[in-house]
């Protein structure tokens, strides 16, 4: 597979070809967590068309820094976070998803997940998807990228603009707030004292 | 939460993220402390949560869609992107606050910073309160949490809060003026600047509470037409800048009465355009009835790329490609909006292809969706995925239009698309025509598959030659050095179309083939010993160079040289894979042999033939008791023979 540096770098030199198999390859990603960030999938398709278009237009500024994911996740998080600003209708919650869209069969679970077949899982479920779209950005991000996304935290850090110690603060304050949320067994009391 | 001695290691715990003997203390630890466990379980509760989150994965038609989107997002200026951001005046005073706000509070310490080494220990309480800040925007990641009071404005400017129509009589008026000094020649493109015009001069009435949605909707039937124009451009601005609801009830109903006079249709047509909806377009397609407004109402269908409605714009086209002269040239303007990003976009532009519409129609409508239009073309050449299946019209369509496009990246999908016997003949032709070194690459992949028809055959040969007359020296290394040529099938049919190429090209292809460093060797040995064969001039020094370099033959392991004197052709031995060594030997015999060049028969004696890869010696011995036994010219018969050329 092709070094995304070297695709990137010719994308640069206005290889379109280059630029199309590096969307080809970040695109799932970047819609997942679009979707996650925005809460629809209408608003993360069009956030994802805006996401690239941007990512074409500033390739001269990309210096090779970060990875290439790392750097179009951070174009898309910040537009996500403005259309999010100036958006005015609620979110509508990512329950239906038409058919051309495939469930992620190697979705990474700890146990070996079935599709939820109880009310009460589906219970959980649409209030995770509420206590998601509730949790400030920045540690919806964090969470995102981390844990449903699998970054390493330095990347995580990278795309964030912010520390690794920062990103891991973000990760397990949003666990805390999510699992009091939704009365998954933490006692109510004082904020834990989060990661060394 | 936890608060023994251990709990600070639960949050890495929980992440996976200790180190093996911290993690191993830390599991030991659980089976004696239930609060930390009841924690690691509500953790694991939540991770098994997360996994189960819908997780969109966009596949099939629906991937080519979305790719495609982007594609042409990508090439639209940003302005003509239709979910635009908040309007720009607003955005700038969001901004001012911003930075206002960010000085007094002396908040830098708060501006996103490069993954630096770690500051220090940091606290959650240090963590929440840098979250409960995060109403400040930071370097343009603006903050959520607050809205400035001043962006409530549009959205209730065109609430319907007092649609009394008797109450609208006076207002009417009033805005009907501020419509007229606004002008109507603003572009749907400057659609930000025009509604922020509109909405500050308009502010008076929305801070009475009149409805600027029922007024601009009953001024759309007003019978000053440049009037009913700016109030459906403002409208348009309006949706297109997410100031208004694209369902607002009867806008489409209205905006399509009001189409039926001619003074204002076209601003009707772009107003139900911005809407986009598939009602909106439904209307505009019902538009195309009226004569005088036929080509912008099948251009704004033609520009949206809707597969929903791709049938009756197909049928529109095809009955004016069909009519007069007129007609023709409509439907020639307005292909030129085509967009391609579905497989039905592209049945569209192969049915008006064969009604009649110039080639340089569709090639400008091809090079213009290039990104999009390519992987369709290749999709439906190849049958696969992306395309409908068993739609062989689609993939004639996609033959004829692959020429036009232009593209290298065809040539392997044409050959694909050879492989049936049917538009076989028209995809080599269609190769021919689109050139280059991929083609000739996508020929000889084709030709290592086919088993072709004499008549198919000789239009590959004929094609191929064709090709390689028109590549330079560049382009033919390209195709030699191709990864497609390690394939032995493919590297085989390669040197046959070249070894029978001709034409001007044929000779540079043929020394190319043989000069270049990282041409396969049993390719180039072949183009060798057709080189002799033919007589051509070939330096004996180079003869000996070639003879040194060539690689043991690993699979030596049999006399693939066959029976010099009568045995059957052995085509697995001296051909093909890892054949250098025999077929440069026959070659420097026959040289030897035809020319007695006192230079090479020297060289040929000083040559330790144990060192030489044993085939090598084997294939030598035995081409040399060909020579001996037999004229120079039955030797190369079978010589040829022995190497599965044939004469």
């Amino acid at each position: 597979m092709e070094d995304d540096r070297a695709l990137a770098e010719a994308a640069s030199r206005g290889d379109r070809g280059a630029f199309d198999r590096l969307v080809d390859r970040y695109l799932d990603r970047t819609l997942r967590i679009c979707v996650r960030m925005l809460g629809n999938l209408d608003d993360a398709e069009d956030a994802v068309q805006e996401t690239f278009s941007r990512a074409w237009s500033r390739l001269a500024s990309f210096a090779g820094h970060s990875t290439f994911g790392t750097w179009v996740t951070s174009i898309a998080l910040r537009h996500c976070t403005d259309v999010d600003r100036a958006r005015r209708s609620r979110l509508r919650h990512v329950a239906a998803l038409p058919h051309d869209f495939e469930p992620d069969r190697d979705a990474v679970s700890r146990t070996a997940a079935a599709p939820p077949r109880q009310a009460e899982q589906r219970e959980l479920l649409r209030n995770l998807d509420a206590a998601l779209a509730q949790l400030p950005p920045r540690l919806r991000t964090a969470l995102t990228l981390r844990t449903i996304e699998g970054l390493e935290y330095e990347e995580v850090a990278r795309t964030m603009g912010t520390t690794i110690r920062s990103a891991r603060l973000y990760v397990w304050e949003a666990r805390q707030r999510l699992t009091r949320e939704l009365g998954l067994g933490e006692e109510r009391g004082a904020p834990a004292e989060g990661p060394r | 939460m936890s608060h023994c001695r251990l709990a600070r290691d639960l949050p890495a715990y929980v992440d996976r993220d200790l180190p093996l003997d911290a993690s191993l203390v830390f599991e030991a630890h659980l089976a004696g402390c239930d609060s930390c466990a009841a924690a690691v379980a509500a953790q694991r509760a939540l991770d098994d949560a997360l996994a189960e989150l819908p997780r969109p994965r966009p596949a099939g038609p629906e991937r080519v869609r979305l790719l495609a989107a982007i594609a042409e997002r990508v090439d639209s200026p940003p302005q003509q992107v239709r979910r635009s951001p908040p309007i720009r005046w607003l955005r700038r005073i969001a901004v001012a606050a911003a930075t206002l706000a960010l000085l007094v509070a002396g908040a830098t310490r708060w501006l996103p910073r490069r993954p630096s080494p770690e500051p220090g220990p940091l606290t959650a309480a240090e963590i929440a309160a840098e979250i409960a800040t995060e109403s400040l925007p930071v370097a343009g990641i603006d903050s959520p949490s607050e809205e400035p009071p001043s962006e409530q404005a549009p959205p209730s400017a065109f609430a319907a809060a007092d649609s009394e129509p008797a109450r609208l009589a006076a207002p009417r008026g009033e805005l009907a003026g501020i419509l007229r000094r606004l002008g109507s020649g603003h572009a749907a493109a400057e659609g930000g600047d025009l509604l922020t015009t509109f909405l500050v001069a308009a502010q008076p009435l929305s801070e009475r509470g009149v409805s600027l949605t029922a007024l601009l909707m009953a001024l759309l039937h007003d019978e000053d037409g440049e009037l009913a124009t700016a109030s459906a451009e403002v409208l348009g601005a309006a949706i297109h800048n997410g100031a208004m609801r694209r369902d607002e009830p009867g806008l489409i109903g209205s905006l399509e009465r009001a189409l039926r006079r001619s003074d204002r249709g076209a601003a009707m047509l772009r107003a139900l355009a911005a809407i986009g909806t598939r009602g909106a377009f439904e209307a505009i397609a019902r538009t195309a009835a009226q004569p005088a407004l036929r080509e912008p109402a099948l251009i704004a269908l033609a520009a949206s790329g809707r597969c929903d409605l791709q049938d009756e714009l197909e049928r529109a086209l095809v009955d004016d490609l069909r009519g007069r002269a007129d007609d023709v040239a409509r439907a020639e303007r307005v292909a030129a909006h085509l967009v391609l990003p579905h497989p039905e976009a592209l049945r569209t532009l192969g049915a008006l292809a064969r009604a009649g519409l110039r080639e340089s129609c569709s090639r400008a409508v091809l090079t213009r969706a290039t990104t999009t239009a390519v992987p369709l073309l290749a999709a439906a050449l190849r049958g696969g995925e992306g395309a409908l299946r068993g739609e062989s019209a689609l993939r004639d369509d996609a033959i004829a239009l692959a020429p036009l496009c232009g593209d290298a990246a065809l040539a392997s999908p044409l050959a694909v698309a050879a492989r049936h016997p049917g538009p076989a003949i028209t995809a080599i032709r269609a190769l021919r025509a689109i050139g280059g070194s991929a083609s000739l690459l996508a020929l000889a992949e084709w030709r290592a598959e086919a088993s072709p028809s004499r008549t198919l055959a000789h239009a590959a040969e004929d094609a191929f030659s064709a090709i390689a007359d028109g590549l330079d020296r560049a382009a033919l290394n390209r195709a030699i050095t191709a990864t497609a040529l390690a394939d032995a099938p493919i590297a085989a049919a390669f040197a046959e179309f070249a070894l029978v190429a001709d034409g001007a090209g044929a000779a540079p292809l043929r020394a190319a083939l043989l000069d270049h460093p990282l041409t396969p060797s049993c390719l180039r040995a072949r183009t060798a010993l057709a080189l002799a064969r033919g007589h051509e001039p070939f330096p004996a020094a180079r003869a000996l160079e070639l003879l040194r370099g060539a690689a043991p033959d690993s699979t030596d392991t049999d006399n693939s040289a066959g029976d010099a004197t009568g045995g059957s052709d052995d085509s697995t031995g001296a051909s093909g894979d890892g054949g250098d060594g025999g077929l440069v030997a026959a070659l420097l015999v026959l040289l030897y042999a035809e020319g007695h060049d006192p230079a090479l028969r020297d060289g040929l004696a000083a040559l330790d033939w144990r060192a030489t890869p044993p085939r090598v010696a084997r294939f030598a011995a035995a081409a040399q008791r060909v020579l001996t036994e037999q004229s120079i010219d039955r030797s190369v018969d079978r010589l040829g023979s022995l190497l599965a050329l044939g004469p």
